[in-house]
């Protein structure tokens, strides 16, 4: 365990409540963002001067929501995080107001995903509600510190994830209620609940899953892009055409990539959405593997230094709350990513920092701020533990 | 379980997540990026092609007989035109182009969708209007694109042929060709086709997604076609047209019953083998088939044969005019009939205008109805064309040689000399011929039985003495091409070259290089005695400045007549009127020109088709041109 052991005290640490920032884990946040402003201005540079005469339309606000970003994950990193055990609630009832407020707004792409701000900004609630769902799933299962985890609270935490997602399936956005079983997959786990009580929930995943095609809920599109993926030649010139595209587009830029603005693929339209759920295809094409692994690395860096807040935490709820946010990391990365390269079906789901976008952005560096808080209170008095 | 074991197998499982991103990506990006490498290039890449500008074809002079222009198209793009919004793009279109929608409709679903295809030339104004209102044109463009001219209309018009759109007979025989591209059809651009159309070129744009041109790549520009140099001379083919025109109009207007609607000249270079004109009535104009012709105009234009080249292709019985090669015959085989009576001289006889032949039934011997022309010899005969005389020549065969391999010794030299098969010119659809032989009426009593009279077969005989009289007068079953006739004229004067006719003399790069040169070629020698060779000359021209000669009179308007000779033909034609025939040598001193004229139910050949040799003799000969004349 090596990795994720905290480095031992020292004398600068003694006596503070506070430990020192994690330098590394801001690092990789930092440099994902500047890359992610790089990319949505390589990727979206012909279609703004096409479209509004202002290339850097798309960076300029993508450079706002990093700048909106790092002060959000600022203010959360100083605020002491056990105040969201107590108003978790209190939070999860008004992301989930907000989900409820979607569906007043005018649908776009036939989907009810965003309120409509002033200032041509939208907001897209279910980003929000992922961490809201941490939070408060967190803090039911760190009411009991029982070696066992009661049947009750298991079903407490199945209705904190029922609501926000059943909510967002409707919207409707597939990816976006897979990111709920995931999180509360992690948590459970993390939270100490039994295999009995996983296998269960895993029983339950599955009928979940058989029930949404069974029934017939899932939108015409959703389906297409799930028999799409399995058997791409189905559908030559829809969402297979577009995911083989983005295979093809991240498969031309080789070792080392075209060169930054040199993508011809990306910059051209072949892949859509190219500067929101496809900006990898950009890394992709213009950084090559090595650009794309670097991408890769900063993200599993980030993940690592979660594990280890969550291990360093000083008590259950932070734990939990680091464990959340991780697998909230992992399946965006691994989704998102994993949808470029062709391995996993399209989905919605934005790859954090990167992709274009303020919901995802503010949501995904408030989740870590929270975390980083977890960090700077990882010990009320240096001693043995920390 | 302790966190931290929680917290290493959660580790595991989310470094196993990222471990197979990251195979996955080294797999797309190492292992098959070369390929996806190619495959990206594909997909931005458009490529254009460029059609090449077709060669010019020159006269022999180097005069321009057909050349290409750029000219401004409309070219419409089919991807690029929403499916929506394509009704009102065609409504756009028909108004600009003052076509009907429909008929631009129809050009889009013929063109295919998603294709790319000229729909029309343009003026300046309208290629103006469509650019400027570019947001009423989606999808449409203007572009300069390569188009046929040929500048002297219906002149040389057979010769040269015509291009046209690839059909698809054109793209199952050549799949390479650019179905939205042009082709040769007929004449010289459709058998020089390969040398005249050249390379195409391609254009290569870098594309987005929705197929829309961002930039241009380069291009590997079209190569031009080869030029063709014809052995046409420009000057005698508008001449060889406009007295075979001419005489046409005239006969139509001044002979009663005369209605000749077909006809056709060759002037051959009896010291080449080169066409020096070569015309086909009635013409066409070849730029129709480039700026468009309705179904109808062009049904009238086939029906009446107007794209038939009859100087090779119409089949006419050659009349009198096959008495040169019978002549020919006769001086070379000793043949001169021997039934001389008291008063005529050895190698004479007395026409009376019946044939006294006792082997005859009586009443054949009404059937013919020459003058008489008194005591004739083999020279006044062909002067005169004496078919009494003639057919005392075939008798002579008949009685000699007939039931052996002899008996065919007149078809024999007209098959030396070129008939009976196609001459091999260098143009499409050339047609044989017939020489017929006791051989030839067996094979069709097994093949083509319906082309014998009934009582040939039943009770026969099949082939008779009667039928060699008919070849040596050039009639019964006997066809043959104005262009055969003129091979075998040329032949019977030049030594005995029998010419494999050409109208190309050499095809050249457009920067002048000789990319071949098309040599005279002999398609066979004979090897004529002294004797023939030294009276055949005269006794053409007995034909024309002889006062009994049938061409006498048409000759009359021509100063240098003496140094022109011929023979006429008038082959008749049951229930129309004869077909009138003249094939010439000129000028008699030093043979050159052999000039072979047909119209069909033109009547006599002396009367008709005589003028219009006397007409391009004087040309030839260098005098002013009379007009036309009847020569009766």
């Amino acid at each position: 365990m090596t990795i994720l052991s905290p480095t031992a005290p020292t004398a600068e640490s003694e006596g503070k409540t506070r430990g020192a920032p994690d330098i590394v884990l801001i690092v990789a946040m930092l440099a994902l963002m500047a890359l992610g402003v790089l990319m949505v201005y390589s990727a979206s540079r012909d279609a703004q001067l096409l479209l509004t005469g202002d290339e850097s339309r798309l960076m300029t606000r993508q450079i706002y929501f990093v700048l909106a970003s790092v002060v959000a994950f600022g203010v959360l990193s100083i605020i002491d995080y056990r105040e969201f055990q107590h108003y978790s609630p209190l939070v999860y009832a008004g992301t989930i107001l907000l989900l409820v407020a979607v569906f007043f707004q005018p649908a776009r792409s036939g989907a009810s995903r965003w309120i409509i701000l002033p200032g041509g900004f939208q907001l897209q609630p279910s980003e929000f509600a992922k961490v809201a769902v941490i939070l408060l799933l967190a803090a039911v299962l760190a009411r009991s510190d029982a070696e066992k985890l009661p049947w009750r609270v298991l079903a407490q935490t199945l209705a904190v994830l029922a609501i926000p997602a059943m909510l967002v399936v409707v919207q409707p956005d597939l990816g976006t209620s897979l990111v709920f079983g995931f999180l509360v997959l992690v948590i459970l786990f993390a939270g100490d609940a039994t295999y009995r009580q996983l296998s269960v929930l895993a029983a339950l995943t599955i009928s979940g899953v058989w029930a949404i095609f069974r029934l017939d809920l899932l939108q015409d599109y959703q389906k297409a892009r799930l028999t799409s993926f399995l058997d791409p030649a189905s559908d030559p010139t829809g969402t297979a055409y577009n995911q083989l595209n983005s295979v093809t587009t991240i498969g031309s830029g080789q070792l080392f990539g075209k060169g930054y603005l040199n993508g011809a693929l990306t910059q051209r339209a072949f892949v859509p959405e190219q500067e929101t759920d496809f900006i990898f295809t950009a890394v992709g094409e213009q950084l090559g593997f090595v650009g794309g692994a670097l991408v890769l690395g900063a993200f599993a860096v980030i993940i690592l230094r979660l594990l280890r807040i969550a291990s360093a935490s000083r008590d259950r709820f932070g734990s939990l709350v680091a464990v959340g946010v991780a697998g909230l990391f992992v399946f965006h990365v691994f989704v998102n990513v994993g949808m470029t390269v062709g391995i996993m079906p399209v989905t919605g789901l934005p790859l954090p920092f990167m992709s274009h976008g303020g919901s995802s952005m503010l949501a995904m560096a408030s989740a870590l701020g929270v975390a980083h808080s977890i960090w700077l209170r990882r010990s009320k008095v240096p001693g043995p533990k920390y | 379980m302790k966190l931290e074991v929680r917290l290493a197998a959660l580790a595991v499982a989310f470094a196993l997540l990222f471990a197979a991103l990251l195979t996955r990506l080294w797999f797309v990006q190492i292992a098959e990026g070369p390929s996806h490498a190619d495959q990206a290039d594909v997909l931005q890449t458009r490529l254009v092609p460029i059609e090449s500008a077709r060669g010019d074809i020159l006269d022999s002079r180097g005069e321009i007989v057909a050349t290409s222009v750029r000219v401004p198209a409309v070219v419409v793009n089919r991807q690029r035109i929403p499916s929506e919004i394509e009704e009102a793009v065609i409504q756009e279109l028909a108004g600009v182009l003052e076509e009907s929608p429909g008929i631009i409709a129809e050009r889009f679903a013929e063109a295919g969708s998603g294709s790319r295809f000229v729909l029309d030339e343009v003026d300046r104004d309208k290629a103006h209007f469509i650019l400027t209102h570019q947001d009423r044109f989606v999808g449409v463009t203007i572009e300069t694109v390569p188009r046929r001219v040929y500048p002297y209309g219906e002149t040389l018009a057979h010769v040269l042929g015509h291009v046209g759109a690839v059909s698809q007979a054109d793209l199952d025989a050549e799949p390479d060709l650019d179905p939205n591209g042009t082709v040769g059809k007929l004449g010289i651009e459709r058998i020089y086709d390969t040398q005249l159309r050249g390379e195409p070129g391609t254009r290569f744009f870098q594309t987005n997604a929705n197929g829309s041109v961002v930039g241009e790549i380069g291009e590997v520009a079209a190569a031009q076609g080869d030029v063709i140099r014809l052995t046409i001379d420009l000057a005698t083919q508008a001449v060889t047209e406009q007295a075979l025109a001419e005489a046409m109009d005239f006969s139509r207007a001044t002979v009663d019953d005369a209605d000749p609607q077909h006809g056709a000249v060759v002037v051959l270079d009896l010291v080449t083998g080169d066409i020096v004109s070569m015309a086909s009535y009635p013409s066409f104009d070849p730029s129709v088939f480039v700026l468009g012709l309705s179904q109808t105009e062009y049904e009238a234009l086939r029906d009446n044969q107007a794209f038939n080249n009859l100087a090779i292709q119409g089949l006419y019985p050659p009349g009198s005019t096959m008495k040169g090669i019978t002549y020919a015959t006769a001086v070379e085989e000793g043949l001169y009939p021997t039934r001389a009576h008291e008063h005529t001289p050895e190698g004479s006889l007395e026409c009376t205008g019946l044939l006294q032949a006792n082997d005859l039934e009586e009443t054949s011997q009404k059937r013919f109805t020459d003058p008489g022309h008194g005591i004739v010899d083999l020279h006044v005969a062909l002067g005169a064309s004496c078919n009494i005389y003639f057919w005392e020549v075939a008798l002579a065969i008949w009685n000699e040689h007939k039931g052996t391999d002899r008996e065919n010794i007149l078809q024999r030299y007209a098959r030396a000399l070129g008939l009976d098969e196609p001459t091999g010119i260098d143009l499409p659809g050339e047609a044989g011929g017939v020489v017929p032989d006791r051989a030839l009426f067996e094979e069709w009593v097994e093949e083509a039985p319906a082309r014998l009279h009934p009582s040939r077969i039943d009770p026969g005989p099949l082939w008779v003495g009667g039928d060699l009289m008919n070849v040596a007068i050039g009639q019964g079953e006997t066809l043959a091409t104005p262009l055969q006739m003129a091979v075998a004229y040329a032949a019977m004067v030049n030594g005995g070259t029998v010419w494999q006719p050409r109208v190309v003399d050499a095809i050249e790069r457009p920067d002048g290089t000789i990319v071949q040169d098309v040599a005279p070629t002999a398609a066979n020698q004979i090897e004529w005695s002294e004797a023939l060779q030294g009276i055949l000359l005269d006794d053409l021209w007995r034909t024309v400045n002889a006062e009994y000669g049938t061409a006498y009179r048409a000759f009359r308007p021509m100063d240098q007549a003496s140094r022109v000779g011929g023979k006429t033909g008038t082959a008749t034609k049951s229930g129309a009127l004869d077909t009138a025939w003249f094939v010439g040598v000129a000028p008699l001193d030093a043979p050159r020109y052999v000039v072979a004229v047909v119209i069909e139910e033109g009547g006599g050949g002396g009367s008709i088709a005589a003028p219009v040799a006397r007409m391009i003799y004087q040309h030839l000969l260098g005098e002013p041109v009379d007009p036309i004349w009847l020569g009766s």
